[in-house]
């Protein structure tokens, strides 16, 4: 959970001054070789020129390292400079030296004396900002008793200024390894992560086509494949070295390939669901708008306005944009809480505070250091962002896995439950089918078999001599009744089938005089079939009987209760019992026995002079 | 003394005789009348008005409930039945009758119950209770019905687990003739609201105004 506003607002400026420590230390490590001190060529002589090779006879100026040179940016033509350095007034220059530029911003091409060494870049067509070290072993000179030649060092490019304290020479040794160090970490390595980033890029946007109809996400991904496959261009732009592109074209994608800041906005809205559509339209659509100036300068080859456009509108805005994010990141960060969002924090005060130090660097002395770093909090913002979004990735994969569980899950419980509803359904289908039985049995027999029996009953009522015959058809349509009940719905309910016996019985038991005590207690419901009911409710009248005929009994008890898991009917008696071993024919137990091994009911008969004991179990589900 | 006039509609002879044997032992009742078909029936009810009616649904002209809607707010009427089966006799009930007798039932059973039902009583078996339970569960939302207090419900649990109403008087706390009361309640709630499904049922069929 996030912690309260103030702790989260200390956190974010404590993480803030990260990138200031950072920036100093960099300087502090940033600075030139001191092995390159010694090196440096401190004088030399300087003369315009376009002259393919050195102007031997021109007139040459003389400068010192210390000179700022600003050359004035071309219209038509670019510029060309000759740089002089007098070998023998050069104190480290032996056999097996070489020339090393720290970071020409030119393109160069190397004389010595009249013997061509070595170039990097176009001469006819310069190659703008080209910013690369550069070494050039020297060859000795010709003739050992000739004195040292002059080297000759020509700079062309499109304008810009010239930094005379960027020459160096020394033995090929040192210097070539200062040369390959300083290629390694400026060009391959930023060059081997670009690639790296590229092949990310490419991926994340197939992904983004493959998955953009069904994830309305996917969009996210799009765009920022997008974006760091302009970023690459743009990154790979300091690394042309000999590509043949048109120097406009050039220009083109390096201004161009900006565009990836701007499109940032539009990713952080997306990739912390921030909503803040307004701000992305309206940065984007800034950046239209001020996109047209500079495409005109290009159609229209105006270096001069291209130049000045860029550093004073062009570049701003980029740092206005990347301020923007920076405060998506921050508003994010404010509200999420998240290491997604304070990483990305913290990249963008990086690429903010970076930004505005490259480009004071890029026009301005107050800066120290020897190289841009915003190529380096680019790399590392979108190396964090590809973390991210495969953490994303890895994680969506798991909750999908965990949906997938969740959701077999629900559909086990959800047959479950069907199923339990279809045998809610069979139940009730079989009740309605018992009951459509009855009913039928019923219309039958109500006026058949039932009114017959109660026709010869009232027969025999008339003739009072034959009391047998009456008893006879009492019993009778009792038992008619009782198999009717037999298959009576009634709940399919155990006390509801007592009930119904007792109030079949009631002459009975009143004519006996016997009291009889009635106690139901609760049991769950049950559900027999029609002959376990009959079966039941035959036991239960042959006990009753035996206990109102032969037994003597005052008091007859017969009670419900759960016992266990099993439910037990009692019916007691306090007559004078008898012996269930010994008993004869009359007492119908074997009838009863036969009976409860027919419904699947335990019958268990206790008999004492004190009284007699039958109690029927049957389990609770006995269905 | 004035006795009860007493009529009785049966189709099967010899059982139609015995009831009237029986119902004659009691000095309270006088059969004035007794039937096997509705037609007959219809008129002697008109021409006698008796003070209660034994009616048999199965009759072989028709179905006593007929007689029943027309005599219930004259008579008392006693539906008679093989069984006794809960269905029969609580439509009956709905339709104005106020109880039932079993056609086996004895001299003693019959004058009880006749007696009951001029007092007010409503006498009751299991199995209806039962039915009456279900009943009104089913109509517990429905708008017309009217449904029973917490009383009611307890007396009928009660009664469709075999209690006799002295037990159930026992085990509520309360006299035999409260109980009597309260199965007397339940029954006229159930015609009224029979009564009250059949004049939503014309209402509804545009048979009556509103």
């Amino acid at each position: 959970m996030k912690p309260p506003a103030r702790t989260r607002a200390a956190w974010l400026i404590a993480i803030g001054i990260v990138p200031f420590i950072i920036l100093h230390i960099a300087h502090q490590l940033d600075t030139p070789n001191p092995v390159l001190d010694e090196y440096r060529v401190d004088t030399m002589r300087i003369v315009e020129s376009h002259s393919p090779t050195p102007p031997v006879d021109a007139q040459w100026r003389e400068i010192d390292a210390d000179t700022y040179i600003s050359v004035p940016i071309r219209r038509e033509n670019f510029n060309s400079s000759w740089i002089a350095i007098d070998l023998a007034d050069t104190p480290r220059y032996a056999a097996g030296a070489a020339l090393y530029m720290r970071l020409p911003e030119a393109n160069v091409s190397v004389y010595l004396g009249s013997r061509y060494v070595g170039s990097s870049g176009r001469m006819q067509r310069p190659l703008p900002f080209y910013v690369r070290p550069l070494h050039f072993p020297l060859p000795v000179s010709t003739g050992a008793s000739q004195p040292p030649d002059t080297l000759y060092v020509r700079l062309a490019r499109e304008g810009g200024y010239i930094t005379p304290n960027d020459l160096f020479i020394g033995p090929s040794d040192t210097l070539g390894e200062i040369h390959r160090t300083a290629r390694f970490y400026g060009l391959w390595l930023p060059a081997a992560v670009v690639t790296i980033m590229f092949g990310l890029a490419s991926s994340l946007l197939v992904l983004y086509f493959v998955g953009r109809r069904e994830f309305t996400d996917y969009g996210v991904y799009g765009i920022y494949g997008v974006i760091v496959v302009i970023w690459s261009i743009n990154t790979m732009m300091a690394l042309i070295d000999h590509i043949p592109i048109h120097h406009w074209t050039f220009f083109a994608l390096l201004y161009l390939s900006l565009w990836w800041v701007i499109l940032s906005p539009m990713f952080a809205n997306r990739f912390f669901r921030l909503k803040l559509k307004w701000l992305e339209r309206s940065v984007i659509a800034l950046g239209l708008v001020l996109t047209a100036p500079l495409v005109l300068y290009l159609i229209q080859h105006d270096i001069y306005a291209l130049y000045r456009y860029y550093a004073f509108i062009w570049v701003p805005f980029i740092l206005l944009c990347s301020l923007v994010v920076f405060v998506q990141y921050t508003y994010a960060s404010w509200r999420y809480w998240s290491v997604e969002s304070i990483g990305l924090y913290v990249v963008g005060i990086m690429g903010l505070v970076f930004g505005i130090r490259d480009y004071l660097f890029d026009f301005t002395t107050w800066i120290p250091g020897t190289t841009f770093y915003i190529r380096y909090v680019g790399i590392t913002h979108i190396a964090f962002i590809n973390l991210v979004i495969v953490y994303r990735y890895v994680r969506s994969s798991r909750d999908l896995v965990t949906l997938n569980n969740d959701l077999e899950q629900r559909v086990q419980q959800k047959a479950r439950e069907l199923e339990a509803g279809y045998e809610q359904r069979r139940l009730f289908e079989r009740e309605r089918t018992l009951s459509q039985e009855r009913d039928r049995l019923m219309r039958d027999m109500h006026d058949g078999l039932g009114g017959q029996l109660i026709q010869a009953l009232a027969m025999s009522e008339k003739d009072n001599s034959d009391t047998e015959l009456k008893e006879s058809l009492e019993r009778a349509l009792v038992d008619l009744r009782l198999i009717v009940d037999s298959i009576a719905p009634a709940n399919n309910d155990l006390i509801s089938l007592l009930a119904s016996f007792r109030h079949r019985s009631k002459r009975v038991w009143e004519r006996s005089g016997v009291r009889l005590h009635w106690d139901m207690g609760d049991i769950p419901a049950t559900s027999l079939w029609p002959e376990q009911t009959l079966n039941l409710l035959r036991i239960l009248q042959e006990a009753s009987t035996n206990a109102l005929r032969h037994g003597d009994a005052r008091n007859i008890a017969i009670s419900t209760r759960l016992v266990d898991d099993r439910i037990r009917i009692e019916i007691v008696d306090d007559g004078k019992g008898f012996d269930p071993e010994s008993v004869e024919k009359g007492f119908g137990l074997g009838n009863m026995r036969r009976r409860a091994d027919d419904a699947g009911l335990n019958l268990g008969i206790e008999s004492s002079d004190a009284g007699t004991r039958v109690a029927i179990e049957l389990p609770v589900d006995s269905w | 003394m004035n006795r009860l006039t007493v009529m009785i509609v049966e189709d099967h002879d010899a059982t139609r005789l015995s009831l009237v044997a029986k119902v004659s032992t009691d000095p309270k009742l006088s059969v004035v009348a007794d039937v096997g078909t509705l037609a007959a029936a219809k008129r002697e009810f008109d021409r006698l008005k008796p003070d209660v009616l034994l009616v048999d649904l199965e009759l072989p002209d028709g179905s006593g409930t007929e007689l029943i809607g027309l005599a219930s707010g004259q008579s008392q009427i006693l539906v008679i039945s093989v069984f006794g089966d809960e269905k029969r006799v609580v439509s009956a009930i709905r339709a104005g009758a106020s109880g039932y007798l079993l056609k086996d039932d004895d001299a003693r059973e019959i004058s009880v119950a006749i007696h009951q039902i001029l007092n007010g009583e409503s006498p009751i078996s299991p199995a209806i209770a039962s039915h009456l339970i279900a009943h009104f569960q089913r109509n517990a939302a429905s708008q017309t019905d009217v449904s029973l207090s917490l009383r009611e419900q307890d007396v009928l649990m009660l009664a469709s687990k075999g209690y006799t109403y002295n037990e159930i008087a026992e085990l509520m706390n309360v006299s035999a003739n409260t109980v009597g009361t309260y199965t007397k309640r339940i029954y006229t709630k159930l015609e009224v609201n029979s009564k009250a499904a059949a004049v939503y049922e014309a209402k509804r069929l545009g048979l009556m105004d509103d």
